[in-house]
Formats: structure tokens, C-alpha cells, sequence
């Protein structure tokens, strides 16, 4: 019997690959069992090869597992009817290049059986949302990659999902649509959903998951909150505000009366996202202007969030085309 | 007109799906356990909880989500291009007419030329795209992995599989129709001048009503097939010209509503000449006559005709003499009794138990019920003394006297009920002004006749009409007159037959007033009351027969009025028996059942092409199902090549190949049986040089391999079942619901249902990324 705090329990789930003679080719998932609960964002991570993307096709049932088994929002992985309440996300954006977003959007939505009405509305919400309003009835095969990603993530979402599967959500994304993606899944969280995502790009994981299995060769090396496995026991942080010569002369000397002897102050930096997202929203307040290093660095700690999904989308989609 | 058209057999054809589907089911499930024992440890819970899941997925159809990916998949088809195919046909469309136009002087080749073509460029056009849509379809979408964002939806596989065939229909289908409308204008633009040159509709569009066709030989018996003169096509059979023989149609359903006030006949029959005739002959044809014929009779007991020692009895029986047939009985029943069986070894009962087998005894019965339970104990005892002497065992003297008692008590009901036999079983054969037939490579004849038919009768004809009348006026008292015969007859002979001419009336009457007279003064006639009785106690009509077959009374001049439907069609499912007779000496007519039929109303050559074209629909309906199904399991190209296979093997001409070959007509096709040959250098006249053993291995595993060619013939379709439709308007006929619009349509419908099973089935339970 499933518990009702979790959303995906998997035990002892082993997927083997065989020849046409039945002879062991690769023992991709060994004897795994982990579960998922309800509302978190869990991060599926491991080097290529690890068993990941094969875990989550057998939580969907595109592939059937050799032994062991999955129970998922109370079904079997096998039962079709648990995909009224899951979206999927694939690594690559698979759909049907010839239709458009609407196209897209409303045949998704009739696979859900939604009236007519409810599909119109929640398309008209989710392009809204990903930011693909002005190219919306341009067909697929003409969009970007960041574009296809964002279409492919409406189509996720069109029937509300209780449970979202993310291969690789940011993969081919630009560093705006990556935080924009983030955001989401931030949001999606917020919002009671469950978020399963597997992902090469660990600082985004990092970013946004509760908690993280870590695979490796089909089988599971870690499993835990992320808080929890990247806490650095042994050493403090503290940030502040600017501080001058004075004070961190003082903050030495206060250090090392407690005795810290091996004690790092320095500016912080930002990264590489960071500075970029803000070169971006600069640009857009002050077209035609070239930043140097040091107004960029005069703004450094600014929040640099705040900048809407659609406008950064719609800049984006204003280079691609 | 070379094609025969039978009406659809539903239990037959219902029989014969079934069983490969129920084949096929078995063959499924052994395959998916086969699959559970391979992929999970408890194979029995994996396979039942698969079937479930499965069932389950059949019962939670939505037509939204068919709707939907049936709609994805036609834009699918459409965004690649599928329509370019107009580019392809247009061009066909202008030019086709240039070189068609001028093929043929006649008009009807010209029509089925036009026809021909048009049909045919559309379905190779269709044909082609549907073929490389249907087979590319899913193997691409699982390649590209568009099929992963469908199935993680609530979309079931068998939605999947309807969609994706509605769809591909969906665009058949319209395909279809705008190229058919347009074919359907380019054919009848074809045709405004060829319209007022030949004074005839050329897009005519004939409703024929066949019927099934018998044989009565030269000396008059009937048999299944006429003479063959050595044609190795045994499509038609010959009548001899000049003789009794006969080709026998009975058309069905023959009455007013259907047919109307004319009777229109249409045929095309093949001459065979034995020698050169004179120029008239030749140039005008053969000379060939239809007769009408409402003959009980001969449709109860031709049939005991046959058999050298039965003969004279059935030959009694068909011309209504009963009590000739039974003094026949008595003798054969004495014969049977007193001498020993090598004293008759011209009793054929095998053929006397066919002969009885085959008669309409349910129709005898509504007769005589006596008589016939008499016909019915005799046929029993009768098929007992044939078993007896086919197998040569138990004792047959007994069996020979065995049949000699119902021989007797047939004899006695006879004697007792042959008069009434004879009354309520009437002979009328209307013979109808002949022709001279068109040969059938250059056209066909039609004959048209109207509903009252004006005809000299037989003998029997003239008898039954005398004793009708002088019946009649006895009856009514006006046939005696001042203790005579009345002067008065020939007024009530107009009276009852108003297409007689006045005079031959007078000479018919003068007649009838001398032999009653002659009658009376010879004794056996009496004036009681007014009115005449027979002394003897006959009825009218044996007693009128004896003066005919007496020559006392010769019905010369005599015409009579016969009403097709109230004279001559008999039965419940109002029969027409129609006799074809050539009447030139030494010339044979050479007939199929296809080539008499009755025309009913013509039917509109619109929709009638519009039932061709939906049988094409329906073929391409099949394809369809096929490249799907197979586009399940296999990949593209591999589907592609599948598909084709099953299409041509399902070409007639393959098709009777492969009857031919597992039926063993064609020797030294098999297997292994070839492959030795080829080795040893030998033919199938010579036969393999091996032990009689070996022949014997290699015999039965070509078997084996000959029964699997018949099951995969058994579950491949047909497909001139489709094209008949084609046939049909070509040849300027309707296209008929019952056998071929039906049969394609339930043929499609047979393949639909189990191959979007089986489709859905291997979809389901096949991993989409397996590796």
C-alpha cells in the first residue's frame, strides 16, 4: 500500500536491455528504490549512462521494468489513466513541428478530453506564460530551441498536473530562459505540484530541488535534501553589506580572538548568470548603450530578479527571429 | 460481360472470418504468454494483468482524443505534401482525353475504355500515397519520438491506431472525392456527340436481374451443363441447334413492381459453328428463340428421367400422363420383385437417388401432401437400394425388392390422384418470336416483350383452354341448345380470348360443336338437365385431352393470350423459367449464367460511379488498415514491402494460382518438390528420380508448406471483391449493393475490427524506447 505522503514510490526497480535472442545487452537500473513525496521538487541526478532518463520512461511507461516495481499517484506505471494527472517534459522537445503553439496546445488538451472551452482558456494561459504570444501561430519547426523547450513545457502543463516529470528541463536553454524555467519549477512547487526533474546542469538542480538521488552505473549512490548533503559543516559564512577597511579590520580581529586562524574575507562575486541577466535587463531600459565594467560593477547585489518571464522570452524570440 | 456475379453469402462469409480471426486470437494469446514468460518472473499474473489492462483501454474509448489525433494525423499528411497529387492528376485529366477519344468506334468499348481509365488512374494515385502515409506513419512518429509526448497523455494505444486509420481515411476519402467528381465531369463531357451519332445513352447504366442457369440435353433431360466444344475456358456451355436442347434460366423475384409492363431480356451469347453456313448465317447471326414456361411438371420430375429403367416412368410423369406412369411402376415394381438383380443391370440407382434428391418436393407438397410423403418414403428406400449397390454390400436382390412395395403404393396414389395432379399442375410453354443474336464480341441483343404475350400453344395449352371454355359454358347451361350442341360457341371463345381473330373462332367452334356432337351420338357424352355429363365420370380436361390426343378435336389457328406474371411466373419467389433454344442446324450456342438476364429500370450512372468509387474508398480502406497494423509492429520501408506483398497476393489472378496450388492442380509446385527438379534436371510430367519414401517425406512436407500458403491466403482479402464495382460500370451495368458494394464493405469492416485489435495490442505492449 503506496503512503499517502508520497507521490512516486519505486521499489527494487531493475531495468535490463536484451538482444533479440534475450541475451543481456545493459543492466540499466539495479534494484532501485527511492520515493518521491508530495510538493517537493526531487532532482534525478547522474553522469550519462546512470539509468536516469530510463527510470523516468519507466515511471511513465514507455519502458517496462524487468523486475521490481512502480507505484505512481496511486497507479501502476502501466495504467494510462494515472497520465491525466502527470505532465512530461521529454529531454527533447518532441512535438509535432507542422502544427503551431495553439495547434498544439488545444491537441494536447483534446488528449486530455478537456472541453473545448477549458482548453482554449488554459492554452491561452499557458502561452501567456512561457511568453510564445506573438509567435503563436508560427509552426514549430520554425522556432528556436529555447522556443521549443517553453512550447514543449505548456504542453506539460495543459492539464494542470499533479506531478511533473522534467528530462532535462534546461537543456538548450539561454540563461534567461534557464531562470525562467527555474522559476517555474519554483512556482510549480509553490503551488502544491510535485516536480521530478533529472538534469546534467547541477547548479540548476541545486537551485531548486528539496531533495536530490544521485545515480551511477543504474544504481543509487545518494539520496537526501540538498540543504542537508551540501552543507559545509566545518566552515561559517557570513555576508553583509559593503563594508570599509575599518570594519573588516575589526571582523579580523574579532575572528581571530575566537581563534579562526585560516579565515578568507573578500568581495563577493557574482556569477556569471547573475551579470548576465542584468546586462539584459540593462540593455532593455537603455537601448544602445554600452556598459563598462565599472557601471556593471556598480550595480553588483541589485536583484536582479523581477525581470518578467515574458518580456526576457519576447527578447529572445525577437533575436531568433 | 466476362465476369459472373453471385450475391453475397453472409453466413458463409461470416464463417469464413471468423475462423482466422479465432486463429489468429489463439496465435495472439500464446505470443503475449510467450512475451510474459520472457519479461517477468510470474507469467500467468504479467499475461492476465496485461489482458486486463488492454480490455480495460478497449472500454475507455473517447472520441475527443480519436478526434484529436485523427485531425493531427490528416494535417500531418496534408503538411507533407500529400496533395501534390493533383499535381500528377491534372495533367492526366487534360491530355488522357487526346489519346482515348479515337480508341474505339463503338461506343460501349469507348465508354468502358473512358471509365476504365479514369477509376484506374485514380486508385494507383490514391493508392500510392495512402500506401507510403500508412506504412511511415508511426514508425516515424516513434522515431522522432513525437509518439512519446502522445502516450504519456491519457491517449490509449487503440485510440492511437483509430486515429491515425481515421485519418489517413479521412484523406483518402477526399482525395477520392474531388478526383472522382472531377473524373465523373471529364467522363461525361466525353460523350455529348458519341450521344446523337449512336441515338443511345452511352453512360447507360443496366440493372440486370440474373438468374441461375440449368441445361436440358438433345434428348431432353436436364443436366448441369450444356456441351463443351473443346474450348478449354469453361466459362460458357453449348446447346446444340435444332434439337430438344435447351439452356434453362430461372430468374427470381419476377413481378410487376420490379419489372413492369415490359419484359426486357438482354443477352450476349457466344456461336459455334460446325460449318460455314450460308452468308445469312454469318452475317446475321444464328438464329436463336426464348420460350416462357410454366411447367410444374417438368421442375418436379425431369429429374426421374434419368436412368435407362426409370426413364419412361419420369417421361409420364413430366407430360402428365399418371396412369401411364403407373402401369410403368407396377411393371418395374414386379421386375424388382421377381428377377434377380443381374437381370437388370440397367437400374441405376444412383442416379435415381440424384434424380430424387433434387426434386422441389416442398413445392410438390403444396400439390398432393399424400403424393408427395409417397415421393419422399420412395426417395428414402430408393437412396438405401443405391447405397447398397454403390458400396456392393449386404444383400441387393432385397434391397431391389425392397423398393417394389412404395413402387406399387406410388402406383395406386397415382391412379387415385393423377387427374387432380394433372389439373393443378398445368404445362404452359410461350414460345416468343425468335432472332437472329448478335455474336457476342460485338454486342449484345435486347429483346423487349410486353406483359400479356400472345403465343400458339402446345397441345395441353389448346386442351386446357377448351376445357376451360366448354367447362364453363356447361357450367352455365349454355352448352346444350334444343337437345344439341349450341351453334353458339364462338362468341364465348372471343368472349375468353379477345386477341383471336372472328374467323378462326368460327372454325374453332364448328370444331368443338362436331366433336361433342360426335361424342354425344357415340355415348359418351349425356344431356342430363341442360346440361352435358360425362359418362365415364371424367372431368373436362382429361376428356377434352382424349379428344386432342384422339385427333377428334384439332386446335389448328389457335392463339392464345398469356400475362407473364399472373401465367407464367409461379412460386413464392415468383420464378420465371425461360428456355433458349438455337434453332439453326448444326450450329451450337454457347451461354454463362451471366449472359441472359432480365433488365429492370437502368439505374443512374452518377451514383452508380459513386458506388465504385466507394469501393474503392473501401480498398484503400483495407490498405490502410494493413500498412497501419503493420506500421505497429515492423518499420517503415519493412511495412511499405508488407503491405505490397499482401495487395498483390490478393490480386484474383495470385489468388487462384494459390488455389491451384494448394488444391494440387499444378504439378511439381512444391517446395521442396521444385528444388529437387531444378537439382535433377527434370519436369513435373517426369517427376522427381527418388525413392518411393523419399517422394513420399518430400510429398507430405510440401503439404505442410501448401497448407500454410491456403491459411495465408484465407486471411488475405480479396481484392477484386473491390474492384468489381469498376467492372461493372465499365461493362455499363449498376454497381449492385448485394455482390459488391456489400461484400467490400463487410470485407473492410472484417479487416478493421481485428486488425485494430492486433494493432493496438503490439502498441501497448511494446516498449517504445526499447533499445
Amino acid at each position: 500500500m503506496q503512503n499517502p505522503e508520497n507521490v512516486i514510490e519505486i521499489r527494487n526497480l531493475s531495468k535490463v536491455y536484451r538482444d533479440f535472442w534475450g541475451r543481456e545487452k545493459v543492466r540499466a537500473v539495479k534494484s532501485l528504490s527511492l520515493d518521491v513525496k508530495k510538493g517537493e521538487v526531487f532532482g534525478l541526478l547522474g553522469p550519462n549512462g546512470s539509468g536516469k532518463t530510463t527510470t523516468m520512461k519507466m515511471l511513465l511507461g514507455l519502458l517496462f521494468p524487468t523486475s521490481g516495481s512502480i507505484d505512481i499517484l496511486g497507479c501502476k506505471a502501466s495504467d494510462v489513466s494515472k497520465n491525466e494527472r502527470i505532465g512530461y517534459l521529454p529531454e527533447e522537445s518532441y512535438l509535432y513541428r507542422f502544427l503551431n503553439a495553439d495547434e498544439t496546445l488545444d491537441f494536447y488538451g483534446r488528449l486530455f478530453d478537456m472541453p473545448a472551452a477549458e482548453r482554449k482558456e488554459r492554452a491561452e494561459k499557458l502561452i501567456e506564460r512561457v511568453g510564445l504570444k506573438d509567435a503563436r501561430k508560427r509552426q514549430l519547426k520554425e522556432y528556436s530551441k529555447g522556443m521549443t523547450r517553453r512550447i514543449g513545457l505548456a504542453q506539460a502543463l495543459i492539464n494542470d498536473p499533479e506531478l511533473v516529470l522534467l528530462d532535462e528541463p534546461t537543456s538548450g536553454l539561454d540563461p534567461l530562459g534557464t531562470r525562467d524555467m527555474k522559476d517555474l519549477i519554483l512556482k510549480l512547487r509553490d503551488e502544491g505540484k510535485t516536480v521530478v526533474l533529472c538534469s546534467h546542469q547541477l547548479a540548476d538542480v541545486q537551485d531548486v530541488s528539496d531533495r536530490i538521488a544521485v545515480l551511477f552505473q543504474g544504481e543509487l549512490k545518494v539520496l537526501g535534501g540538498v540543504d542537508q548533503l551540501l552543507e559545509l559543516r566545518e566552515e561559517t559564512e557570513i555576508r553583509t553589506g559593503n563594508l570599509s577597511d575599518e570594519g573588516l579590520a575589526e571582523v579580523n580581529a574579532v575572528l581571530e580572538k575566537h581563534g579562526m586562524s585560516n579565515t578568507k574575507i573578500q568581495k563577493p562575486r557574482a556569477d556569471l548568470e547573475e551579470l548576465f541577466l542584468r546586462t539584459v535587463r540593462e540593455s532593455g531600459e537603455r537601448p544602445g548603450r554600452r556598459f563598462t565594467a565599472e557601471e556593471m560593477a556598480a550595480t553588483q547585489g541589485a536583484d536582479p530578479e523581477g525581470q518578467p518571464a515574458a518580456e526576457g522570452a519576447a527578447s529572445e524570440e525577437k533575436s531568433d527571429a | 460481360m466476362d465476369f459472373d456475379p453471385t450475391p453475397f453469402q453472409f453466413s458463409t462469409g461470416f464463417m469464413n472470418w471468423l475462423r482466422p480471426v479465432l486463429i489468429l486470437a489463439i496465435i495472439g494469446m500464446c505470443l503475449g504468454m510467450l512475451g510474459a514468460v520472457r519479461s517477468s518472473k510470474n507469467a500467468p499474473a504479467a499475461f492476465m494483468g496485461g489482458l486486463k489492462s488492454w480490455l480495460a483501454d478497449l472500454m475507455a474509448l473517447s472520441p475527443r482524443r480519436i478526434y484529436a489525433l485523427a485531425v493531427l494525423t490528416l494535417k500531418e499528411c496534408v503538411r507533407r505534401k500529400a496533395l501534390f497529387v493533383f499535381l500528377v492528376f491534372a495533367p492526366i485529366l487534360m491530355l488522357g482525353g487526346w489519346y482515348l477519344n479515337q480508341a474505339s468506334t463503338r461506343v460501349d468499348l469507348q465508354r468502358s475504355l473512358h471509365v476504365t481509365f479514369m477509376l484506374t488512374v485514380i486508385t494507383n494515385l490514391v493508392f500510392i500515397v495512402i500506401l507510403f502515409l500508412s506504412c511511415w506513419g508511426i514508425p516515424e512518429d516513434i522515431r522522432l519520438r513525437s509518439m512519446h509526448t502522445v502516450v504519456t497523455k491519457p491517449a490509449r494505444r487503440v485510440e492511437i491506431v483509430i486515429g491515425r486509420i481515421i485519418g489517413i481515411s479521412s484523406l483518402a476519402f477526399g482525395l477520392l472525392l474531388v478526383m472522382g467528381v472531377t473524373g465523373l465531369i471529364w467522363i461525361q463531357r466525353q460523350y455529348p456527340a458519341a450521344e446523337t451519332e449512336a441515338g443511345q445513352n452511352p453512360l447507360e447504366c443496366r440493372v440486370p436481374q440474373y438468374g441461375s442457369l440449368t441445361f436440358i440435353n438433345n434428348e431432353g433431360l436436364p443436366t448441369t451443363s450444356g456441351v463443351n466444344v473443346g474450348d478449354p475456358w469453361m466459362y460458357r456451355s453449348f446447346v446444340q441447334g435444332s434439337t430438344d436442347a435447351r439452356a434453362v434460366w430461372h430468374f427470381a423475384g419476377i413481378t410487376p413492381d420490379r419489372i413492369g409492363d415490359t419484359l426486357r431480356m438482354e443477352s450476349r451469347f457466344e456461336a459455334f459453328r460446325t460449318i460455314k453456313g450460308d452468308d445469312e448465317s454469318i452475317e446475321n447471326g444464328i438464329e436463336v428463340q426464348y420460350t416462357l414456361v410454366n411447367d410444374l411438371r417438368a421442375e418436379c420430375f425431369a429429374a426421374l428421367s434419368i436412368g435407362t429403367t426409370f426413364r419412361p416412368f419420369g417421361d409420364a410423369m413430366r407430360a402428365g400422363d399418371f396412369e401411364v406412369a403407373a402401369d410403368i411402376l407396377d411393371t418395374i415394381a414386379k421386375a424388382l420383385e421377381t428377377a434377380p438383380e443381374t437381370d437388370f443391370p440397367n437400374v441405376d440407382f444412383q442416379n435415381l437417388e440424384n434424380a430424387i434428391l433434387n426434386q422441389t418436393v416442398p413445392e410438390l407438397k403444396r400439390v398432393k401432401s399424400e403424393f408427395a410423403d409417397l415421393i419422399a418414403r420412395f426417395q428414402v428406400l430408393a437412396t438405401e437400394a443405391g447405397e447398397v449397390h454403390r458400396d456392393q454390400s449386404g444383400d441387393r436382390a432385397a434391397a431391389c425388392a425392397d423398393v417394389a412395395d412404395p413402387c406399387r403404393k406410388l402406383a395406386a396414389q397415382l391412379r387415385k390422384d393423377g387427374e387432380a395432379l394433372f389439373e393443378e399442375m398445368p404445362s404452359i410453354r410461350v414460345p416468343l418470336k425468335s432472332f437472329r443474336m448478335t455474336e457476342f464480341h460485338e454486342g449484345q441483343d435486347q429483346t423487349a416483350y410486353n406483359r400479356v404475350v400472345i403465343y400458339a400453344p402446345d397441345q395441353e395449352g389448346a386442351t386446357r383452354f377448351f376445357a376451360q371454355v366448354i367447362g364453363d359454358m356447361n357450367e352455365a347451361g349454355r352448352l346444350v341448345q334444343d337437345g344439341g350442341i349450341t351453334t353458339e360457341i364462338a362468341p364465348v371463345l372471343l368472349e375468353a380470348n379477345d386477341r383471336m381473330e372472328p374467323e378462326d373462332a368460327d372454325n374453332l367452334a364448328e370444331k368443338i360443336e362436331q366433336a361433342l356432337e360426335s361424342e354425344l351420338d357415340a355415348g359418351t357424352l349425356e344431356i342430363q338437365n341442360g346440361k352435358l355429363v360425362i359418362v365415364d365420370g371424367r372431368r373436362w380436361l382429361r376428356f377434352v385431352r382424349s379428344l386432342i390426343n384422339e385427333e377428334k378435336l384439332i386446335p389448328q389457328g389457335l392463339t392464345l393470350k398469356a400475362d407473364i406474371y399472373e401465367d407464367l411466373v409461379r412460386g413464392e419467389q415468383d420464378i420465371l423459367r425461360v428456355e433458349v433454344a438455337c434453332l439453326d442446324d448444326m450450329m451450337y450456342l454457347g451461354m454463362a449464367r451471366s449472359e441472359l438476364f432480365i433488365r429492370l429500370d437502368d439505374a443512374s450512372f452518377s451514383t452508380a460511379y459513386a458506388k465504385a468509387i466507394l469501393n474503392i474508398a473501401l480498398m484503400l480502406g483495407v490498405i490502410i488498415v494493413i500498412g497501419v497494423q503493420a506500421s505497429c509492429i515492423v518499420k517503415g520501408p519493412v511495412s511499405l514491402v508488407f503491405t505490397l506483398t499482401i495487395f498483390i497476393i490478393g490480386q484474383s489472378s495470385v489468388q487462384v494460382l494459390i488455389n491451384e496450388i494448394t488444391g494440387g492442380q499444378r504439378k511439381g509446385t512444391g517446395m521442396i518438390e521444385s528444388a529437387v527438379m531444378i537439382a535433377q534436371h527434370k519436369n513435373e510430367s517426369t517427376g522427381i528420380d527418388a525413392s518411393r519414401t523419399a517422394q513420399k517425406g518430400i510429398e507430405l512436407v510440401d503439404n505442410v508448406g501448401k497448407g500454410f500458403l491456403g491459411s495465408i491466403k484465407a486471411i488475405i482479402p480479396n481484392f477484386s471483391t473491390f474492384t468489381d464495382g469498376s467492372s461493372y460500370l465499365s461493362a455499363g451495368f449498376d454497381v449492385p449493393w448485394n455482390s459488391s458494394v456489400l461484400p467490400s464493405l463487410l470485407t473492410y469492416i472484417g479487416f478493421l475490427i481485428p486488425s485494430i485489435l492486433m494493432a493496438s495490442a503490439y502498441l501497448k505492449f511494446r516498449e517504445l524506447e526499447s533499445k
